[in-house]
């Protein structure tokens, strides 16, 4: 009983050190917190954009540029920092409220541009209260006396206040009346608008005027930035245009292609560098970065799990070729080989097949099977030169190991080991911490201590189950704005199965083939392929890492068809092929948009096309 | 016996004692309004909806038909002049209601969507009139291969017209209470959206519901998103056609988080969604969080029993309503 409790306690601990989203954290977030290398960009009077796809960590990042995360992440006393980050989320379902009622996006501009200023002066009078309460300045009558903040209040339409509390109050005030006209928009009197940005020049230069925070930098941080409409996120471009020597500056983050509009109101693009510093996290974290950052983040926590020091090299072990073939069963396959053919070779050669690795003579009796060749000879003639044909075998010896199994086998591939978890995330840091948590949880499951490695088969398990996971997360994302996830989800089927179909059956094919690039729709054709729809839904995925992408060779090309796709390698375990970029292949915009819908007659025409006809009696269906 | 806090059932079993002030009727040939109501409806393609337009011309009842539901206004036709009326403005549908001097306002919501029948309620509540909700439960839901397939696709979250929030919450301080149907997509999407805290997810699911494998639908078809963050631990009953039962555990909820806003997902059944907006207009704490499915035609199948709410007699609402009104004295 004791022990049932103390594994569920510590699979509790696993789980809440491991959670994945910087939501799920709560006050462990800065605890926990790994500064990226890119994080010294965003500390900076500049403003900043960060993009970054779903679990790159933008969320973590953002709120330790708040004062809230520096109060944990700094040792130095807070009025010795040089800025202080006020931290806001988007949210859709409220930001959604303010649009339509017959209004043009020109009024609208006018009603969020003033909302925007009272968001902000509440996230500054939140700020002043815990800077009150965190230091030994006491902002007080006297700083509200300035004319900046008579100014401010002026511009804002607020009396003039009392005392910090009294100001706060005034604000939540005007933010519910700003509320009541909202809901009742034909009956409530429209507030006194203020002009967007105008208020938050005389607030932070009256707040740069308290004592201790003259000279500091404010950072608006803005997360989702991707949940706003167009129009208002043209509001707020225009604001970061203009906020270049104030200050205070912009911390924006959003997702690859959330930035929809880069416009301001009167159609002036913003620049990089001129108006703001763009950081991609993917850039920034490629490869080695990645892995360093990773190594720390995992280690850290796992720290914090055991006190006996453990280390995600030496906990995820890789299986080695070898033994993964051995463990997939090659012994059984070649020894029913050796009794099959065993009376139609002569001793000689038995004995000196005897002396070769198992694998090598599967491969040959599977090659010699596909090419229509008597697998007889090949057996012979690798006993008489096993080097002849051993450049091809180590072309195909990974992708061999999806084929041991064969069809109608759960598992046909293991995944195991640190740098295959690496690669399995793709520099995604929220999926490389499931990969961790699912593997330890698996591991623990089995009466494990954490002090012995954990397995290749609960690796593997737990990859397949952090793919299962995220597929099902797919289904609640949306494409543009709108929930299309089972969309995404029946691309990604489709593609999974076809590439699983592709992996398990290598011979008289090129190997790993995992990618693809979309070729043009065909003349006749093209007028009734919607190919706007498959461009939107390709975008869609990548943006919410169905798919990840690299430039082909068409580069400088706007539309997603110039790039060369491949499902996350997150899914690979969960649709058996390989993990690792290799081959493509080609897929018209007539196909995809026939595995979008689920056509079984577009996935038989893919696999006809690539002689793998055979398999038309598969179900499409994974679950 | 030591006191062990774990298992303290404190709310569940003294809920059944609350006052749910309703009346049920087996059919609907069992319920007409009295004479001089008046009945706010819409009749739907889906039967159970077209139950009012088969009683009797003769009868003393002021039907107002709902002819257009527009996302920001409907429509109705008295006395064959068709009014148009805006959903952010409850002095147009006070308007309305007033024409028809003191007598019950009845809102049936079997046709109306939750858009249009949510400002209604609110802005009817917030007068002094007798107003009652009815809801007509259909036989059954109908299946596709096996799957309820009750909606087309939705429109994405925004707040119902009149319900929009915006002040501002920390995101630590945040319950999301999905009120689950069959549509796991919906409960996906929403809570995707929503990206609550860890361990804030407190599912609520009708049980009993309408039929008695209604609560085994209910978690088979949402098994998926239930698993996510161990949701299905903290799901919570009420039954499925009754908005009061769902009040009192919104309410239980709400003082269990009294720092928390209870983000409410619209998910489920009318009677559910009924609860949920009554809890938005009585309590601060509470947010109402919609996705807009556009539903599906012939999604049902028959009339079942028919619901009368008696709104303006629950008493939580009342002393929120009158507690209002002296404040803003």
């Amino acid at each position: 009983m004791e022990d049932k409790s103390s594994a569920n306690d510590l699979r509790s601990r696993i789980t809440r050190l491991f959670a994945y989203k910087a939501e799920w954290l709560g006050h462990d977030l800065f605890d926990l917190f790994t500064q990226p290398r890119y994080f010294p960009g965003l500390e900076t009077n500049q403003s900043c954009v960060l993009v970054g796809g779903r679990g790159t960590g933008k969320t973590t990042v953002l709120r330790g540029l708040s004062y809230e995360g520096q109060r944990t992440l700094r040792d130095s006393p807070v009025e010795e920092w040089s800025y202080y980050g006020l931290y806001y989320k988007v949210d859709s379902n409220r930001i959604g409220a303010l649009q339509g009622l017959g209004m043009n996006d020109d009024e609208w501009k006018r009603l969020f541009g003033h909302y925007f200023n009272l968001v902000v002066s509440s996230l500054a009078v939140r700020f002043l209260q815990w800077y009150n309460l965190n230091t030994n300045f006491d902002v007080g009558l006297e700083d509200l006396e300035s004319d900046e903040w008579r100014q401010f209040e002026q511009s804002i339409s607020l009396e003039k206040s009392s005392n910090i509390q009294d100001l706060g109050q005034k604000v939540e005030k005007a933010l519910i009346a700003y509320e009541l006209y909202v809901n009742n928009i034909d009956d409530e009197a429209r507030p006194v608008l203020s002009i967007p940005g105008a208020p938050l020049d005389y607030l932070f230069d009256a707040i740069s005027n308290i004592q201790g925070l003259s000279s500091k930098e404010f950072y608006l941080v803005i997360d989702e930035y991707e949940n706003l409409l167009d129009y208002q996120q043209q509001v707020v471009n225009t604001l970061i245009k203009q906020s270049a020597g104030k200050p205070y500056s912009f911390k924006v983050g959003v997702r690859e292609f959330g930035w929809r509009v880069k416009f301001t109101i009167d159609r002036q693009e913003l620049r990089d560098p001129s108006d703001y510093h763009m950081i991609d996290i993917h850039h920034e974290l490629d490869s080695g970065r990645f892995d360093d950052f990773a190594f720390k983040i995992c280690n850290d926590r796992l720290r914090k799990l055991s006190e006996q020091g453990l280390n995600v090299n030496e906990l995820f072990i890789t299986m080695p070729f070898d033994e993964e073939a051995e463990a997939l069963g090659v012994a059984d396959l070649c020894d029913k080989i050796m009794n099959d053919y065993r009376d139609q070779i002569s001793s000689e050669y038995i004995d000196m097949l005897s002396l070769i690795a198992p694998m090598r003579i599967w491969f040959a009796v599977e090659w010699a099977k596909t090419a229509g060749e008597d697998p007889i000879d090949a057996l012979i003639k690798l006993a008489q030169n096993p080097d002849a044909t051993k450049t091809r075998f180590d072309n195909y010896k990974y992708a061999s190991l999806f084929a041991l199994r064969g069809r109608g086998a759960s598992l046909r591939k293991y995944y195991a080991g640190w740098s295959t978890f690496v690669m399995l995330s793709a520099s995604n840091i929220r999926f490389l911490l499931q990969l961790v948590e699912f593997s330890l949880v698996e591991h623990i499951g089995q009466n494990k201590s954490l002090n012995e490695p954990v397995g290749a088969l609960e690796q593997t398990k737990a990859a397949r189950a952090v793919g299962r996971a995220n597929l099902k997360e797919l289904e609640g994302v949306d494409v543009e704005g709108r929930p299309e996830g089972g969309r995404i989800v029946a691309l990604l089927m489709g593609l999974g199965r076809l590439f699983e179909i592709f992996a398990r059956e290598p011979f008289g094919h090129a190997p790993e083939v995992n990618q693809f690039y979309v070729d043009e729709p065909e003349a006749d054709h093209a007028e009734t392929i919607p190919l706007e729809q498959v461009d939107r839904l390709l975008k869609a995925s990548v943006t919410h890492l169905a798919l990840v992408r690299t430039a082909a060779n068409k580069l400088g090309r706007e539309d997603p068809r110039a790039f060369d796709h491949a499902i996350h390698p997150i899914f690979s375990p969960l649709f058996q092929f390989s993990h690792r970029k290799k081959r493509k292949t080609k897929l018209s915009v007539e196909e995809l948009h026939g595995l979008i819908n689920n056509s079984r007659e577009t996935f038989d025409q893919v696999l006809n096309r690539h002689n793998r006809g055979e398999e038309q009696n598969d179900q499409l269906y994974l679950f | 016996m030591p006191f062990d806090s774990r298992i303290i059932s404190y709310p569940q079993r003294s809920l059944s004692f609350r006052p749910t002030p309703t009346n049920r009727f087996e059919n609907v040939n069992l319920f007409t309004p009295e004479s001089g109501a008046v009945y706010l409806f819409a009749s739907g393609t889906e039967e159970r909806s077209q139950h009012a337009d088969r009683w009797p011309a003769d009868y003393n009842i002021n039907m107002i038909p709902v002819t257009r539901q527009d996302a920001d206004d409907f429509a109705v036709l008295i006395d064959g002049t068709t009014y148009s009326i805006s959903l952010r403005n409850p002095r147009q549908i006070q308007a309305l209601i007033n024409r028809f001097k003191d007598n019950p306002f009845y809102i049936d919501i079997t046709g109306l969507s939750h858009h249009v029948w949510a400002p209604v309620l609110s802005a009817v509540v917030s007068t002094s009139r007798s107003v009652r909700v009815v809801y007509v439960e259909p036989v059954k839901y109908i299946t596709s291969q096996e799957r309820y397939d009750l909606s087309e696709r939705v429109l994405g979250l925004h707040p119902l017209p009149g319900f929009a929030a915006l002040s501002i919450t920390d995101d630590a301080n945040i319950c999301l209470v999905p009120l689950l149907g069959f549509e796991e997509d919906r409960f996906l999407y929403t809570r995707t959206k929503i990206d609550p805290p860890a361990n804030k997810t407190f599912p609520i699911i009708g049980v009993p519901g309408f039929l008695p494998d209604y609560p085994f639908v209910t978690y088979h078809e949402n098994s998926g998103a239930l698993k996510m963050d161990r949701s299905w631990t903290r799901a919570r009953h009420a039954d499925a056609s009754c908005p009061f039962r769902l009040f009192y555990e919104l309410e239980d909820l709400a003082a269990r988080h009294p720092r928390d806003v209870l983000r409410i997902a619209m998910l489920g059944t009318k009677p559910h969604a009924l609860g949920a907006v009554i809890f938005a207009i009585a309590r601060r704490n509470a947010e109402l969080v919609y996705d807009h499915p556009v539903r599906k035609p012939g999604r049902t199948d028959g009339s079942g029993w028919i619901y009368v709410y008696h709104v303006s007699s629950f008493a939580p609402l009342v002393d929120a309503i009158r507690s209002r009104r002296r404040n803003d004295l």
